[in-house]
């Protein structure tokens, strides 16, 4: 799995790729331990475009982003989730969770200024 | 008339389902079994079914038609056959009449009204030059049809036959839902219909914190924990564990899947660890064995460990009650008592265990402690009987044996807790009570309170007493 990040109008934009599995979930939580812990107030969009497998480490780890990003004051959302990504989000109630968006400038432009 | 079925062709939209078309349930029932009842509404009754991938699996599933009183015959075809290569290798057979059903399509019926006669004309559905199904007793248009030329089939009435292509997921999945929405009425006999519109099969358990809303439909052997959500709109199959909290609305669970805590389908198929999509066909195996998961096959892991409970159990007490047995059972040989063959059918089929036969002085005692059991511990053993069970049946009533939900015969059984001990309703009540109720706790209950009654003779004595 790769991560990239860049900033849009102020949010963060996290661009996920390939599968967010077992092996990669270790990896996901230190890379957001380092861009994220001591922000203040970020607003962060997970590009899930390329991410084409996600099972339940994987999602744990985007949990544990979200609830990292959401303890300094900030939000973290999801943009262009794949159908199996999505058939995930579905069964596991996650989408009850999280707010997520059709397109990253949809995501961007939902964030607060 | 002559009926074949090519199953030998799994459409490929069926392909993440993982199972030939005929054994695709349809409302919680095989496909092909809507076939064979719209064969035996039409008397109908020599049939054939061209195999192909999952042939074992068909066979055991139909067996030789006996269920139906049809008879089903089995061939084979090389892959990439055509349906009509089979029919040409002996057209003489077909001459007197062919129904051929070429592709997976299933029989719809418009309203519960008995089927129109078929009559002497020759008919098809689909594509005249290719049919889906082909129906004809006139002898010209059935060579027509073999050599693959025209012959003037004009298409089925509604009242005939509603050939129901299924063409996608999508269809199969509405048509599901269509079932469980009411339509499988149609296709039951008044006495299975349930007007509320809840079918739920044999031992299906569930604590009251589940909420179970109609229409739904549960085949057997499923479980259900605290504070899960059924239906509306839901068929679950065969031996399915739905775990605490998860919801299932508006989806199909196939035969042997386990759905993990909290789980949320809608409008989803879920087969073992694939979760499908029926809009457009997409399917994921899910690696988490704690959302979803293949389930053993009946007769595994559980049904083994039981067994071996069972054999174990006898092992014990036929060393316990030996020094007791021996002797007492000398004893009532010297009394005129003995053992005799007498054919039963066993777990394993029919088999002639050793049945006693008092003396006129054999000691009371003997069956009183079920002491003539004794030596026929050794066939629980060996595996033919159950340590307590049902009441073991001779093998002419196989037959009947069949239509049960199940058959365990065992040493001890409900039968000994009553005087009539061969009531045949009462053991057809008791083989659905054991169905449903069937366990260790179970199995335990039946020893203790069977041998009771034989010690004090409450069965006997109740049978003795004047009506």
């Amino acid at each position: 799995m790769n991560m990239t990040k860049e900033t849009i109008n102020g949010v963060c934009v996290v661009r996920l790729e390939g599968p967010v599995m077992l092996g990669d979930a270790d990896a996901l939580r230190a890379t957001f331990r380092r861009w994220f812990e001591q922000a203040s107030s970020p607003r962060v969009v997970v590009d899930m475009e390329k991410a084409d497998q996600l099972d339940s480490a994987g999602l744990g780890a985007l949990v544990y982003a979200a609830q990292l990003v959401r303890d300094r004051g900030g939000d973290l959302c999801f943009a262009c989730l794949q159908k199996k990504a999505r058939l995930v989000f579905e069964i596991t109630r996650s989408y009850k969770v999280f707010d997520i968006y059709a397109t990253v400038d949809e995501a961007v432009r939902a964030q607060p200024a | 008339m002559n009926v074949v079925f090519h199953t030998a062709v799994t459409p490929p939209w069926a392909a993440p389902l993982e199972r030939p078309w005929p054994l695709l349930p349809v409302g919680n029932r095989p496909w092909l079994e809507y076939w064979i009842e719209w064969c035996v509404a039409r008397g109908f009754t020599s049939l054939h079914a061209v195999l192909g991938d999952g042939a074992l699996e068909i066979e055991h599933a139909f067996g030789a038609g006996e269920r139906w009183g049809v008879s089903i015959t089995y061939h084979f075809i090389r892959d990439g056959q055509s349906p009509i290569t089979f029919l040409r290798r002996s057209p003489d057979r077909w001459r007197e009449g062919l129904l051929h059903i070429a592709a997976p399509v299933f029989p719809r019926r418009a309203d519960d009204q008995p089927l129109a006669p078929l009559g002497d004309a020759t008919r098809c559905a689909g594509d005249p030059r290719q049919p889906s199904v082909f129906y004809s007793r006139r002898a010209a248009d059935i060579d027509a049809y073999l050599n693959e030329a025209y012959c003037a089939a004009t298409p089925f009435t509604e009242a005939e036959l509603l050939v129901q292509p299924l063409d996608s997921l999508a269809d199969y999945f509405d048509l599901n839902l269509a079932m469980v929405d009411g339509e499988i009425n149609r296709y039951l006999t008044p006495g299975y219909r349930r007007e509320d519109r809840a079918y739920l099969g044999f031992n299906v358990v569930y604590p009251s914190s589940t909420t179970i809303s109609a229409p739904v439909m549960i085949g057997n052997d499923v479980r259900l924990r605290g504070l899960a959500t059924i239906g509306p709109r839901a068929i679950l199959g065969n031996r399915v564990i739905i775990d605490r909290q998860a919801e299932v609305t508006d989806s199909l669970v196939l035969d042997g899947t386990y759905l993990g805590p909290g789980i949320e389908l809608n409008g989803r198929i879920a087969c073992g660890r694939r979760l499908i999509d029926p809009a457009d066909g997409t399917a994921i195996d899910i690696e988490d064995t704690h959302w979803m998961a293949p389930l053993r096959a009946a007769g595994g892991r559980g049904e083994k460990l039981r067994r071996l409970g069972h054999c174990a159990a006898a092992l014990a007490l036929w060393i316990v009650v030996a020094p007791l047995a021996i002797p007492l059972l000398l004893l009532g040989m010297m009394g005129g008592g003995r053992f005799v063959r007498q054919p039963l059918l066993g777990v394993r089929g029919p088999f002639l265990p050793m049945v006693w036969r008092p003396g006129r002085w054999s000691p009371g005692l003997i069956e009183r402690l079920s002491l003539h059991d004794w030596p026929r511990l050794a066939y629980v053993v060996r595996g033919d009987l159950w340590l307590s069970g049902q009441l073991p049946v001779t093998p002419d009533e196989e037959t009947e044996v069949r239509s049960w939900p199940a058959y365990r015969p065992g040493l001890f059984a409900y039968a000994d807790l009553r005087p009539d001990r061969d009531d045949p309703v009462l053991r057809r009540i008791e083989a659905c009570y054991y169905a449903h109720h069937r366990g260790w706790g179970e199995d335990v209950r039946i020893c203790l309170f069977g041998w009771w009654a034989r010690v004090t003779g409450r069965n006997r004595r109740a049978a003795e007493e004047p009506a």
